[in-house]
C-alpha cells in the first residue's frame, strides 16, 4: 500500500504545492472511477511485485501495457501536478516522459515535500490519486497482467529509481520518508501550511525539480545509505553535514533537479520511444541509476548524510522550531522558498535515514554527538542560521535541549557531590575520630615499631640508666599514685603516637617517643635486670616502643646528643622552673601531669641520666619495679597503646633530660631537674593548653636548652594529646584503670582550651600535691626516685582532682548514655535511616534531659519527704508530661515500651494460688468492689486514674 | 525494647544533687519515661526530616526539635 500512498501523497502535494488540487481530483476522478471498482489497492501491488520479477519475461506483451500504465500514470501525474492536459496520449513527448519519470522519481521526495507542506491535504488526495494511476490502465487494457504491470509499473515508478539496486530499500525509502512524514510533515503542514503552500507554489518551478531530485536522492540514498550506510552515515554526516548543507541550500536543489531531468528524461525517452518493457525496466533502472548516480557516489551519500541531519533536526527541532520560529521561518523560508523548499525536502528525506541512523547507531552516538555538535552547531547554527536555515537551528536547540539534559543530570551529579561532601564533611566533623583513627594507625605502626626499639632501646640501655632514673622517678611517683603512672603511660604513648603523626620533626619527635618507648622498654629491661617486675604489659609496651626506637635509633642518639645540650639548657631553665614551681604555676605543670609527667620524666631522665645515672639506676631500678608492678597493673590495657605512648613521651623527654642531665647537674640538679621538669612540663601543658603562649615560654627554655626541638616536639606532643585525648575517649573503656588516667589526660587533651583552663585549675589544685610530692621527692634520697615520684605524685595527686574534674567533664563530654544503646534505641524509634553524626546532638539532649529529670525526680521525692524516688513519682512525671493521660492508661505504656521483667515488676499480676506477685500496697475492700461493680469501658479508662484496681480485676478473672 | 537502657540508675544518682534511692520498679519507669521521650524526639525529628525532604535523620533535625521536646519534658 505504501506505493500508492506515495503516489497519492506525492501527487497530492505537488498539487498543493502547484496549488492545482482542482486539476488532480479531476484528473484522478476520472481515473479512479474505472480504477476503484475493478481492482482493490492491496491485489495490484501483489501482482506488481509478482510481475516486476517476471517483467523482462513477458516483454512484449506486457510491453504495451505496461509503456500504457505507466504513461498514463505519469502522464496523469504530470497533467495533474504540472497542470500539463496529457489526456490519454499514453505515447508521451520525452518531455512528459520526463515530467512522468520526475513526478515518479519524485514520488518519494515529492511526497516528503508535499507531506510537509500539505501533509493533512495529502492523505486524502493520495489515495484518490493513486489508484487512478493504477486503475486507467486496465481499463485502457483490459488485460490482467497488464493491470498487474501497470500497477507495478505505477509501484516501479515510485520505485524505479531503487528497483535495480534495492525495491526493498525504496520500500525502506518511503517508509522512511512517512516516518518523516509521520513526525514531521505534520507539523510543518500544520504550521507552515499556507505559507509554505503559498511560497512552494511561487517557486514551483524550481521547487518541483528540486523535490524531484531530492526524492529521487533519496531513493539512491537509502540504497547507498543501506548497503554502506550505517557505518558510512556516521561520519560521512558530520562531513557532509556542512558542505551538504550549504550545497544543498545554495546549488543542491537546483543542481540535483538538473540532474535528475537530465538523468530522467534520457531514460524516460527511451521507454517511451522503446515500449519493451525491459528497456522500460532498463529506463526505470536507468532513471534511478542516473538518479542515484551523481548522488550515489557522492552526493548521493553527502546529501543523504547531510539530509540525515537536518531530519533530526527536523524530527526533534521541527515542533520546536516551528512553534517558536514559525512564522519568521515560514517568512523566510517563503522568501527562500527556491532554497528552502528543496532544503525542506532534503530535510524531510533525510529525516528517514536520520531515523535508521539514530535508531541504528543511535544511541551510542547521540551522546557525544551531541555535545561536540552543541558547541559548534550553536555558534555555527547561530551564524549560519539564515543560510542554513532552520536544520541547524533545529540541530542546535536539539543539542542545547539535550545538552541541557546532561547539564541538569550533572548538577544532579554535583548535587549529590554536594551531598557526598556534606556527608565527608559531617563525617570529618568527628575530628576525635578522624584523630583517633589516625592516631589508632599511628599507634598500630609504633607497636610495629616498637619491636624495632626494642633493640634500640637495649643498645640505649647504658643511656638508658639515665633514663631509666627518669622513670624510676616517675615509678615512685606511680607507687605514690599508680593512676598517674598510667594516665604517663598513656600520655606517653598518646605522646609517642604525636611524634609519629608528627613526622615534621620526625627524627627528634620519634626519637624523643622512641626514647621514651625506649626508655620505658629499658626501664623494663632493667627493671627485669634489677630482677624487677618485668612485666609482661611493660614488655609489651616496652617491645612497641623498641620496634619504634629501632626505627628512630639514629635519631634517637642525635636527639640524645642534642638532648643533651637541651638537658642542660632545661636543668638550667628547670632551676628556674622549680622556683616557679615552688610557686603554684609548678604545681599548676604538675597538675597539667599527664603531659608534665611525660616532661617531668624527661628532666627526671637527664637529672638521673647526669651524675646519678650508676646510682640512679639502682633506685631507680627499684622505682621502676614499682612503677612497673603499678604499670602493669594499671596499664595492662592500656600500655597497648597510650602507656607506651606517654612512656613514650616522657622518654623522649626523660633522653633529653639525662642526656641534659648528664650535662647538668646531678641528683641535687636532678631535684631541681625534676621541678625544671615539672616546670617544663607545666611549660609543655601550658604550650597543649595554648600552644602558641607555651610554646614560646617553652621555647625561652628550650631555646636555653635548645628549645627549638622540645618546642616542636611539644607542640606534636600537644596534638598528639589532643589526638590522644581523643583516642583516650574513644579507648574510654580499655581499662578501669585507664580511666582516671585517661580522664586526666582526656582532660588535658580533650580540649586545648579545656586544657588551658584545666591548667589553669590545676596549677591551683596542685600546689599542695605538687608541693607535698616535691618535698616528697625532695626528701627521698633518690632524687631521680623522686623525679619519678614527682612525675607520679603529680599525676596521682594530680589525677585525683584530675579525675574529679575529669568525671564532671566527663559527665558533660561523655555519653551520658551508651553510644550503640541510645542510638540502636533511637533508631528504633525513628523508623527511618538516622545518621551517625546524630549522635552527638542526642547526647546533649539526652544530658539536659536526664538532668531535667532527675532533678524532677528528686524534687517529687523530696516533696514526699523521701530519698526514695518512687514509681509513683515517675508516674506522676509522665503525667506531667503528657505521656500518661484519661486516653493513655501508664499500663499501656509500660506493656508498649518495657521489656516482660520490667512488666512483671510494674504491673501485678495474679499467679496461682490467687497470689499477685508485685504486692499491690493500697487495696481498700470498698473501692475495690466498686471497680469491680463498674464493669463499663469507662472501667478500663478509670483504671489509669486507679491503676491498683487493675490487677484486683484481673485477680477475680483470674479467680 | 531494642536495647536495655544501662547505667539509668547510675546516671541518674550521678545528676540528682543528694542521695537518692532507685529501687527497680523506679528504674524501670524511669527507663519507661526515657524510652518515651526518645521515642517522642526521634518522631519530632522524623517529622522535621521530612518537612525538609531529608530520608534521613541529620544532627540538625534532632537539634531543631531539641528545645520543643525539651519544653514538653518539663516536669
Amino acid at each position: 500500500m505504501d506505493p500508492p500512498d506515495d503516489l497519492s501523497a506525492r501527487v497530492l502535494l505537488r498539487h498543493i504545492q502547484d496549488m492545482e488540487p482542482p486539476r488532480t481530483p479531476i484528473n484522478s476522478g476520472e481515473d479512479q472511477a474505472p480504477s476503484d471498482s475493478p481492482l482493490p489497492s492491496g491485489s495490484p501491488l501483489q501482482h506488481g511485485r509478482l510481475l516486476r520479477s517476471s517483467k523482462t519475461q513477458r516483454e512484449s506483451q506486457f510491453q504495451s501495457p505496461q509503456n500504457i500504465v505507466r504513461r498514463s500514470l505519469r502522464q496523469k501525474i504530470h497533467q495533474s501536478i504540472t497542470r500539463k492536459s496529457l489526456l490519454a496520449t499514453k505515447r508521451r513527448t520525452p518531455s512528459i516522459v520526463l515530467r512522468k519519470h520526475s513526478v515518479s522519481t519524485l514520488s518519494p521526495r515529492q511526497l516528503l515535500k508535499l507531506i510537509q507542506e500539505t501533509g493533512p491535504v495529502m492523505s486524502p488526495l493520495v489515495h484518490e490519486s493513486a489508484p487512478p494511476a493504477e486503475l486507467q490502465p486496465p481499463s485502457a487494457d483490459p488485460n490482467p497482467p497488464s493491470l498487474q504491470s501497470s500497477i507495478e509499473l505505477s509501484g516501479l515508478d515510485l520505485s524505479d529509481p531503487s528497483m535495480e539496486d534495492v525495491s526493498i530499500q525504496k520500500g525502506l525509502s518511503r517508509k522512511r520518508p512517512r516516518r518523516s512524514l509521520n513526525v514531521t510533515a505534520f507539523q510543518k503542514l500544520l504550521k507552515d501550511a499556507a505559507k509554505k503552500r503559498e511560497s512552494s507554489a511561487g517557486d514551483n518551478s524550481s521547487l518541483s525539480p528540486s523535490s524531484s531530485t531530492s526524492l529521487g536522492l533519496q531513493s539512491p540514498f537509502d540504497a547507498d545509505g543501506e548497503k554502506s550506510g550505517i557505518q558510512r552515515k556516521v561520519p560521512h554526516r558530520r562531513r557532509t553535514s556542512g558542505r551538504t548543507l550549504i550545497k544543498q541550500q545554495i546549488g543542491g536543489p537546483v543542481m540535483s533537479p538538473l540532474v535528475h531531468e537530465s538523468a530522467t528524461p534520457a531514460e524516460l525517452q527511451p521507454p517511451s520511444a522503446d515500449p519493451n518493457p525491459p528497456s522500460l525496466q532498463s529506463s526505470i533502472e536507468l532513471s534511478g541509476l542516473d538518479l542515484s548516480d551523481p548522488s550515489m557516489e557522492d552526493v548521493s551519500i553527502q546529501k543523504g548524510l547531510s539530509r540525515k541531519r537536518p531530519r533530526r533536526s527536523l524530527n526533534v527541532t521541527a515542533f520546536q522550531k516551528l512553534l517558536k520560529d514559525a512564522a519568521k521561518k515560514r517568512e523566510s523560508s517563503a522568501g527562500d522558498n527556491s532554497s528552502l523548499s528543496p532544503s525542506s525536502s532534503t530535510s524531510l528525506g533525510l529525516q528517514s535515514p536520520f531515523d535508521a541512523d539514530a535508531e541504528k547507531s543511535g544511541i551510542q552516538r547521540k551522546v557525544p554527538h551531541r555535545r561536540r555538535t552543541s558547541g559548534r552547531s550553536f555558534n555555527a547554527a547561530m551564524n549560519k542560521q539564515q543560510i542554513t536555515d532552520v536544520s541547524s537551528h533545529r540541530l542546535s536547540a536539539q543539542n542545547i535541549a539535550e545538552d541541557a539534559n546532561f547539564e541538569g543530570l550533572t548538577l544532579a551529579l554535583s548535587k549529590l557531590s554536594e551531598t557526598d561532601i556534606m556527608n565527608c564533611h559531617t563525617t570529618l566533623y568527628d575530628p576525635q575520630g578522624a584523630v583517633d583513627s589516625s592516631l589508632s594507625v599511628l599507634a598500630a605502626q609504633d607497636k610495629p615499631t616498637a619491636s624495632t626499639c626494642q633493640e634500640e632501646t637495649q643498645e640505649e640501655r647504658g643511656e638508658m640508666a639515665g633514663e631509666k632514673s627518669v622513670e624510676v622517678f616517675s615509678g615512685e611517683d606511680g607507687a605514690a599514685t599508680d593512676e598517674c603512672v598510667p594516665g604517663s603511660h598513656e600520655k606517653g604513648k598518646d605522646d609517642v603516637n604525636k611524634t609519629e603523626a608528627e613526622d615534621s620533626q620526625p627524627n627528634d619527635d620519634r626519637a624523643d617517643g622512641f626514647l621514651t618507648f625506649e626508655i620505658g622498654v629499658r626501664d623494663e629491661s632493667e627493671e627485669e635486670e634489677a630482677a624487677v617486675e618485668p612485666q609482661a604489659e611493660e614488655g609489651e609496651a616496652a617491645v612497641e616502643p623498641q620496634a619504634e626506637d629501632e626505627g628512630m635509633d639514629p635519631s634517637q642518639t642525635e636527639e640524645e646528643a642534642v638532648a643533651d645540650s637541651q638537658s642542660e639548657e632545661e636543668g638550667v631553665a628547670a632551676g628556674a622552673r622549680t622556683e616557679d614551681e615552688g610557686e603554684s604555676e609548678s604545681r599548676a605543670e604538675n597538675v597539667v601531669v599527664l603531659e608534665s609527667q611525660c616532661d617531668v620524666e624527661e628532666p627526671q631522665a637527664a637529672e638521673d641520666a647526669s651524675g646519678l645515672q650508676t646510682n640512679d639506676e639502682a633506685p631507680q631500678e627499684e622505682e621502676w619495679e614499682e612503677e612497673e608492678l603499678e604499670r602493669d597493673t594499671r596499664h595492662v590495657g592500656h600500655r597497648a597503646y597510650r602507656s607506651e605512648g606517654g612512656l613514650v613521651m616522657p622518654v623522649t623527654e626523660a633522653r633529653e633530660d639525662p642526656t641534659d642531665a648528664a650535662g647538668s647537674s646531678e641528683i641535687g640538679s636532678k631535684g631541681l631537674g625534676a621541678l625544671g621538669s615539672n616546670t617544663s612540663l607545666e611549660a609543655s601543658p601550658s604550650q597543649m593548653g595554648t600552644p602558641e603562649e607555651p610554646e614560646p615560654s617553652l621555647q625561652e627554655r628550650l631555646e636555653n636548652e635548645a628549645v627549638g626541638r622540645k618546642s616542636s616536639s611539644f607542640h606534636l606532643v600537644q596534638v598528639s594529646h589532643d589526638a590522644e585525648a581523643c583516642e583516650r575517649q574513644s579507648d574510654g573503656g580499655d581499662a578501669p584503670a585507664e580511666d582516671a588516667a585517661e580522664q586526666q589526660e582526656e582532660w588535658a587533651d580533650d580540649d586545648d582550651d579545656e586544657e588551658d583552663t584545666h591548667y589553669e585549675e590545676l596549677p591551683d589544685k596542685t600546689p599542695a600535691f605538687v608541693k607535698q610530692k616535691r618535698i616528697f621527692l625532695a626528701s627521698n634520697p633518690p632524687p631521680l626516685t623522686l623525679h619519678v615520684e614527682n612525675v607520679q605524685a603529680s599525676s596521682s595527686s594530680e589525677a585525683l582532682p584530675k579525675a574529679k574534674q575529669k568525671q564532671v567533664r566527663r559527665k558533660k563530654t561523655e555519653a551520658v548514655l551508651p553510644k550503640t544503646c541510645l542510638m540502636s534505641v533511637f533508631k528504633h524509634f525513628a523508623k527511618t535511616k538516622v545518621s551517625a553524626d546524630v549522635f552527638p546532638a542526642l547526647n546533649n539532649v539526652m544530658d539536659k534531659f536526664l538532668d531535667r529529670l532527675s532533678l524532677d525526680l528528686e524534687t517529687y521525692a523530696a516533696h514526699a519527704k523521701r530519698k526514695t524516688i518512687t514509681v509513683d513519682d515517675v508516674k506522676l512525671l509522665l503525667r506531667r508530661q503528657g505521656y500518661i493521660n484519661d486516653k493513655m492508661p501508664v499500663e499501656v505504656l509500660i506493656e508498649k515500651y518495657l521489656r516482660m521483667e520490667q512488666r512483671r515488676i510494674l504491673i501485678p499480676i495474679a499467679t496461682s494460688g490467687n497470689v499477685v506477685v508485685p504486692k499491690i500496697k493500697k487495696c481498700s475492700p470498698p473501692l475495690f468492689f466498686f471497680f469491680l461493680n463498674r464493669q463499663s469501658d469507662n472501667f478500663f479508662s478509670g483504671l489509669h486514674a486507679k491503676k491498683f484496681f487493675l490487677p484486683f480485676y484481673l485477680v477475680l478473672y483470674c479467680i | 525494647m531494642p536495647a536495655k537502657l544501662t547505667k539509668l540508675k547510675r546516671i541518674i544518682r550521678g545528676k540528682a544533687m543528694g542521695d537518692v534511692k532507685i529501687p527497680a520498679a523506679s528504674e524501670a519507669m524511669i527507663e519507661l519515661a526515657v524510652l518515651l521521650f526518645l521515642n517522642s524526639l526521634a518522631e519530632e525529628a522524623r517529622v522535621k526530616a521530612f518537612e525538609e525532604k531529608s530520608a534521613t535523620i541529620r544532627a540538625q533535625h534532632v537539634n531543631a526539635v531539641t528545645k520543643k521536646m525539651l519544653k514538653r519534658a518539663r516536669g
